[in-house]
């Protein structure tokens, strides 16, 4: 599979703080990839380097297979971007708004376009509609957009880089300041976009959002990539958790240590938690029952994205 | 993209009440001398040719545009080209600009072609609506030029919009300057006060005695040139010197901010 996005060594210094340092991404087509880090972590730094909008300080960027910032426009043909917060003229409107930024960048489209091989034709005409009804923005395309909501804007945010067809969408924080329904709805968006074979970068500080969509994911801390591979991968480095509930936690507790020799902690809840290691559940159930405690609950918990992240960086991930 | 950015500069609100304040120069200066009539003292009395326009319209025209020139139409300019790129780095549309595949040099060149015809613009509409009111308020005829002599009224016209052109093209560099301190900032205000402000202290300088060997460099030097189209013949040696001047500040203030633009980070 080939790579959409690759860096080597990607560092960018201001003075002499190190915003990001010597990050290796690799962002196969076709992935959903997840970019977490906490606030002030390197994300943004990173997606600003990605699209040329900043000078990297030492490293190589590659988008889409053109070297960034030598060859940035003939990449950004492909990729849509939504960077750090919405950034609208008041007195447009949406639809007007589109048009705008759909103009922008039409002669090295075209260009683009001639130099392909035809199967591999790419769009020139901008779909504002369609871009405007993927967004739920249809109903208040012609309103000014000084009258929209935070959330509103992001949307529009995005639907401008749904503009045209893109092989690659670069998303910072594309959730911000949207309520809970529009974080469902984006999420479906992501969802059905990468369905239909667009590959998709999208940061986030808050981890619940990413899970449920990401096949990829990177986590960066103080500007250093943590860990780069897949979801489960992430997950696979916490060893499943078995949770043990019974009518009397102390004897079960003992039970366990002495039969088995495992390690049970005892939650706030009041249940009983540990690494089972190589140990079966069925004879974990067994042996309760057995002795005749009583045995409520008896469960095995994949690590969640945060569980993973926390024991990565050593921190929780925002206050969120 | 150039229609785009010349279409989006024009329905600006901006533009809309910055010509209106241009055209109320003629409109003004017209309308008083309708009502007061023509200063007695003749020659050297208020702006150039403001004795004459009452007994020929066409003069309205010159006489709004050279007084224009002082001060309303830099300050004007100033604020079109401190916008160019300030403008879109406000509230972070620069970032979005620059995320369609558009190289800097062609979004820095496209704006800077826009507030140049913005500039041009300014200083014509100052010239059409002063032919307009001066057609529409005083009779009019053929023309007497400073040197005595006497051309057809269309001569008078066609010299007069030449004028109008010089006007414009004497801001080409403040337009230059004002792109470069745009590059500088997030601010269009800062960029573009920063711009007329440079235009005042040295046309300040520029009346310094003391600075006379160094004033020909000064951008506002040779402005008050383009008076010699109404000489019979015309004297072209200071027209020539004002577009030689205006180029040296294109070519230098263009080429600072394209040198800026194009490598600076972008972080708003």
């Amino acid at each position: 599979m080939a790579e959409l996005i690759t860096t080597a060594g990607l560092t960018k210094s201001y003075g002499e703080k190190l915003a990001v340092d010597s990050v290796d991404l690799s962002v196969p087509e076709g992935s959903v990839y997840g970019f977490l880090g906490p606030n002030g972590s390197g994300k943004t730094t990173t997606i600003r380097m990605l699209l040329g909008l900043i000078f990297p300080t030492a490293g190589e960027i590659e988008l889409l297979g053109h070297p960034v910032p030598k060859e940035t426009t003939r990449a950004l043909v492909d990729v849509g971007a939504v960077v750090e917060g919405p950034g609208l003229y008041p007195t447009l409107s949406a639809r007007r708004y589109l048009q705008r930024m759909s103009r922008y960048g039409r002669g090295e489209r075209r260009r683009a376009l001639s130099a392909r091989a035809q199967g591999d034709a790419i769009a020139v005409a901008p779909d504002i509609d369609a871009a405007l009804e993927m967004v739920g923005l249809s109903k208040v395309g012609n309103r000014k957009v000084k009258a929209y909501s935070l959330g509103m804007k992001q949307r529009l945010s995005l639907a401008n880089a749904l503009l045209y067809p893109r092989r690659l969408l670069i998303l910072d924080e594309p959730t911000n300041g949207m309520d809970p329904q529009g974080i469902v709805e984006m999420r479906e968006l992501i969802i059905k976009l990468a369905s239909q074979g667009t590959t998709v970068f999208v940061s986030s500080h808050i981890l619940s959002e990413i899970e449920q969509l990401c096949t990829h994911v990177g986590v960066i801390q103080h500007g250093r990539l943590l860990f780069q591979g897949e979801m489960g991968e992430l997950r696979g480095q916490l060893p499943a958790r078995l949770s043990v509930g019974t009518t009397d936690q102390s004897a079960a507790g003992q039970l366990l240590r002495a039969r088995f020799g495992l390690q049970p902690r005892t939650e706030e809840s009041g249940l009983l938690t540990m690494d089972r290691g190589a140990v079966a559940i069925e004879d974990i159930a067994s042996a309760l029952v057995g002795a005749g405690i009583g045995l409520y609950r008896l469960a095995e918990d994949r690590p969640t994205l945060e569980e993973a992240f926390v024991a990565l960086t050593g921190e929780a991930s925002d206050v969120s | 993209m150039f229609l785009e950015e010349l279409g989006y500069v024009i329905k600006r609100r901006r533009t809309l009440v910055s010509f209106a304040l241009l055209a109320a120069i003629p409109i003004f200066l017209g309308v008083v001398l309708d009502i007061v009539g023509s200063p007695g003292g003749g020659h050297g009395q208020g702006p150039a040719f403001f004795d004459k326009v009452t007994h020929n319209g066409v003069f309205l025209g010159f006489t709004a545009v050279l007084t224009a020139q002082l001060i309303i139409i830099p300050l004007i300019v100033s604020i079109a080209a401190g916008d160019t790129i300030a403008g879109e780095a406000t509230d972070g549309k620069l970032r979005y600009l620059l995320s369609a595949p558009v190289s800097r040099t062609r979004l820095l060149a496209m704006k800077s072609l826009v507030a140049l015809i913005y500039a041009t613009a300014a200083a014509l509409t100052v010239v059409l609506v002063g032919l307009i009111v001066g057609a529409a308020l005083f009779p009019v005829g053929p023309v007497v030029t400073l040197s005595g002599t006497q051309i057809s009224l269309l001569d008078g016209i066609w010299r007069l919009l030449l004028v109008g052109l010089l006007a414009g093209a004497s801001t080409f560099s403040i337009v230059a300057v004002g792109v470069f301190a745009s590059t500088l900032t997030d601010s269009t205000i800062g960029a573009a006060a920063v711009t007329f402000g440079t235009v005042i202290i040295l046309s300040i300088l520029d009346g310094i005695p003391q600075l006379a060997h160094i004033a020909p460099l000064f951008l506002t030097h040779y402005w008050q040139t383009s008076i010699d189209l109404m000489r019979s013949p015309v004297v072209w040696s200071g027209i020539l010197k004002n577009l030689l001047e205006q180029a040296g500040w294109m070519v230098v203030f263009f080429g600072a901010a394209w040198a800026r633009f194009t490598t600076k980070d972008i972080l708003s």
